[in-house]
This record gives structure tokens, C-alpha cells and sequence, in this order.
């Protein structure tokens, strides 16, 4: 499997504190089937600024290294959000952010309770500089969740949508698993990844959603969601699989 | 398939026949003729848009270069309907000086040019009534055969009063079977006190007899219908009968 939403490089963000937490969490992940994952460390949120891609390419290759490929790590950032979203876009080689894989595809997440009002106008602009956004786990924002037509309105516009493995396995609660449960009718989900943290309070559990998607979506969606889209994402190549729920799985 | 742009991308649909028809009447409506249009509606989603878009077409078609400028300085859709980035436009040719050239795009389609919005403004009906804007539709009406101009619904805003005194007049667009009668009188009514010149009414998603359309199959389900009259007051009586 692969996992385009991980936490993995120590003490850089609110993952893994040292290294032997960060070799065990990937471990761990391989354990269950992961063989690639993306490094997705929070940048430019809070005290997590993360501004120097250099840095996070030295830890990744510490980590690779520790790891010997099992499983391998690639390079990637989680976005916080920001009105500034296109000047850093401009920046390009330069720029904070690193796109997964160093492909067109942005993770990007959202404050939790809202979407900034001028993100649709963003994200229209995005699609004219050829960036592929991915709105990180809109399940758990009380806004897309409580009105998913908001979410709806950036697919429109280009972007993709990465729901969290534990989110559909009731994890953080009714409320993302029931807005999971939406977005797969809607056909508002294009990948699950598993946004692992630690050890403890947020483990991988990939696997059990990949079993979860089957159960619940038909073996179409899984197929979808955890090989043919991420593969395709690695490859810069365009997703292929965007599914409308359980009348076409 | 949207609507937006149909007889652009199928020229010979039942449509943009529809739309050719409009264009004709309606350079047809006014003695001296028509250069500068704005289009509007009573509420929003009544095709407004849609019909600036297509009446853009069909006059491109024609080979006319039109210049369709965003004056939705509310709810702004010109930039995603033409894929053309909104970093820049209207709004940053009145407020931010940007000279007006620069804020023209080119477009697919031949010969309609299209200045998007630009950034939101919180004063919308304040830069559309300035000199600056005066400026900017003289240099439209130089540089191009016709100005086309999306403005917001007049239930909402004087913005499309305010543009309609500055060009040669306001097509209101209706949808048919749905706008209400009490609207569409009170659209007239707020355009008449303002002393805008109606050009004409279009109504857009008429239920005609089904017969004979079937060939056209799910397109059919909109297209524009043409209500022109020369005078306002004809305009009137025409709104009163429907």
C-alpha cells in the first residue's frame, strides 16, 4: 500500500518525538502493508514552520537510511493553508512547500472549523498554474462536514480529497465518520491515507480501513482509493479513479 | 454540458440559433444602433451570465471583437467560465490604476476579449459609478465593436442602474416558467424609475411545444428566447402580457 499522508520525521511537528518512535511508526505502518509512504510534516502551521525543504530532504534520508526500504520514504509537506497560497506557489524552488513526491500535488489543510473565503478563487487559480490540490481530512473540518457542497465546490475546481483511515474507522467520532459516509455518496473521496502521528493516540491503521472501504464500498472503490490513484499520484499522473459510492463500486 | 459557451462549442445547435437570432434583433433594437450592453436579471441564476456569454459568442462569430467585462463585482463568474485567472481585472483597473489593456484575456474564442472581475472590493457600486469606470467603457467602445457587461441582479444592488446609464441599455434575462410575474414587474418597475433603457427581455429555459425537438436531445432543455422591443414602453406591455 501506499500512504500519501504520514507524519514521520522527529521533532519537526507534533509527530514522532525521536527516531526511535519515527522508525517504529513507519514499522509499523510496513507491518500492516505500506511499502512507500509520503513524508507530510505540518509547514507553516503554528510554531511548525518547517520553512526549509533542504532540512526535511536531510531528515528523510537519515530516516531511509534507519529504514533500509521498509518501507521507503518519499518527500512531501501538509499545507496549512494561507491567503499567501499563491505567492508560495510562486516561489517555486524556493517555496516551503513540498509537493508530494515533488509531483503537481498539493496536501494542503484547512483551519479546523472553517474555509478561508477566498479559498475557491485560490483554488481556481491553482488550476491555471497546473497545482493538483488535496484538501486533507475535510471529515474532521466542522464546515465540510456539516455542509459538504462547500467541499464539493473546490472538486469542482480541480481538487482532490484525502480522507483519514481512522476517521472512517470511528476514531475521531461520529461526526467525521458519518461525513465520510457522505463524501463516499457523493463521490467526494480520492484517497485515504492514514495521517499517522505516534505511536499511541495516532497509529497507521491503513490496512483496517483498506478492509473497512471494501466492506462497506465494493472492491472497486478499494482498488481505487489504495492502489490505482495513489500509484497514479506518484507517477505525476492524473487520478484515475474518482467513484460515486456504492451504486458504482 | 454546461450551457455557457454552447455556440461556441456546437455552432450549429438549436441554441446558438437561438442566440443568432437574439444577437440580430437586438442590434436591430435601437436607432443608431447597439455597442454597449448590459446584461441583468431580476434575481440571481436566471442565466444572465450564460446569455452575456453566448451573445459574446455569437457576435465574435460574426467577426466583431467584443470586449465581456465582469461587473458582477458581487458573485463574479466570467473568470471560471473562460479559465483566465482573476488575479487582475475590473476591479484593479478602477481601484489599483492597472491600465485597462492589461486587464484584457484573451479567450478560446475568436475574437472576444474578457476583463474579469479582479479581486473583491467591499464597494462595488462605488467604483462601478466612477470616472475611472466612464474611462474604462470609453476605451471599450474604442477599442472593440461591442461592450458586453455581466451586472449583478437588480433586486440586490443598483449596480446594473448605475452601468445602465453608462452604456446603450440593460437586457433583462429572465427564466422562463420560474421567475415569478411579481419580479419581473418590479425588475421593469426599478429600471423604469431609474430611467435605464430596456434594449430587451430574453428568456432563457422557455417550455415551447416539445414536438420535433427530440433529435436535440438533453441541449434542448435550455436555450435563449428572444423578446426584443425597440421602446421601452413596448417592453413593458410585452412583460405584462406573459
Amino acid at each position: 500500500m501506499i500512504d500519501i499522508h504520514f507524519h514521520c520525521l522527529p521533532g519537526i511537528d507534533d509527530g514522532p518525538e525521536g527516531w526511535d518512535e519515527a522508525v517504529a511508526l513507519c514499522q509499523m505502518a510496513a507491518a500492516e502493508g505500506t511499502t512507500t509512504l509520503v513524508a507530510t510534516p505540518h509547514v507553516l502551521r503554528n510554531e511548525w514552520l518547517n520553512d526549509d525543504p533542504a532540512d526535511r530532504d536531510l531528515l528523510i534520508l537519515k530516516l531511509n537510511t534507519l529504514l533500509g526500504g521498509q518501507p521507503s520514504v518519499l518527500a512531501g509537506s501538509e499545507y496549512f493553508f494561507s491567503s499567501d497560497a499563491l505567492e508560495l506557489v510562486e516561489r517555486g524552488r524556493w517555496s516551503p512547500l513540498t509537493y508530494l513526491n515533488r509531483t503537481r500535488y498539493l496536501l494542503l489543510e484547512f483551519p479546523p472549523g472553517e474555509m478561508p473565503s477566498n479559498a475557491e478563487a485560490i483554488f481556481h487559480e491553482f488550476s491555471l498554474l497546473d497545482v493538483i490540490p488535496i484538501v486533507a481530512h475535510p471529515e474532521r473540518n466542522r464546515l465540510f462536514a456539516s455542509d459538504p457542497d462547500r467541499l464539493h465546490a473546490l472538486v469542482e475546481r480541480g481538487a482532490f480529497v484525502q480522507i483519514t483511515a481512522g476517521s472512517l474507522l470511528g476514531d475521531f467520532g461520529t461526526g467525521p465518520f458519518e461525513a465520510c459516509e457522505e463524501f463516499f455518496r457523493r463521490g467526494l473521496v480520492h484517497f485515504v491515507a492514514s495521517d499517522a502521528h505516534s505511536l499511541d493516540l495516532r497509529p497507521p491503521r491503513l490496512a483496517a480501513a483498506r478492509e473497512r472501504v471494501r466492506r462497506d464500498w465494493g472492491a472497486n472503490a478499494e482498488g481505487g482509493l489504495f492502489e490505482a490513484n495513489p500509484e497514479a499520484l506518484l507517477r505525476s499522473e492524473r487520478v484515475p479513479w474518482s467513484g460515486i459510492g456504492r451504486g458504482t463500486a | 454540458m454546461s450551457v455557457e459557451l454552447l455556440p461556441h462549442r456546437q455552432p450549429r445547435s438549436r441554441i446558438a440559433e437561438r442566440y443568432r437570432a437574439f444577437r440580430t434583433a437586438l442590434l436591430l433594437s435601437r436607432a443608431g444602433g447597439v455597442k454597449s450592453i448590459v446584461f441583468t436579471s431580476s434575481f440571481s441564476q436566471e442565466g444572465k451570465t450564460a446569455s452575456a456569454v453566448n451573445l459574446a459568442v455569437v457576435l465574435g462569430q460574426l467577426g466583431k471583437r467584443v470586449l465581456l467585462v465582469d461587473a458582477d463585482l458581487h458573485r463574479p463568474r466570467l473568470h471560471e467560465i473562460f479559465r483566465v485567472s482573476n488575479r487582475s481585472g475590473l476591479v484593479s483597473v478602477l481601484a489599483q490604476d492597472l491600465s485597462p489593456d492589461r486587464a484584457v484575456a484573451k479567450t478560446e474564442v475568436p475574437d472576444v476579449f474578457v476583463v474579469p472581475s479582479g479581486p473583491l472590493s467591499p464597494n462595488p457600486s462605488g467604483l462601478l459609478s466612477s470616472d475611472a469606470m466612464s474611462q474604462f467603457l470609453e476605451f471599450g467602445r474604442l477599442n472593440f465593436d461591442y461592450v458586453i457587461l455581466d451586472a449583478p441582479p437588480v433586486a440586490a444592488v443598483a449596480d446594473a442602474f448605475i452601468l445602465g446609464h453608462q452604456t446603450d441599455g440593460v437586457v433583462l434575462c429572465l427564466h422562463g416558467g420560474k421567475t415569478p410575474r411579481e419580479h419581473v414587474s418590479r425588475a421593469r418597475d426599478m429600471l423604469y424609475r431609474n430611467n435605464v433603457r430596456i434594449l430587451g427581455v430574453l428568456i432563457n429555459n422557455l417550455i415551447e411545444d416539445a414536438g420535433g425537438y427530440g433529435a436535440f436531445g438533453h441541449d434542448d432543455r435550455y436555450y435563449g428566447e428572444q423578446g426584443n422591443y425597440g421602446e421601452d414602453e413596448r417592453a413593458a406591455s410585452a412583460l405584462r402580457t406573459r
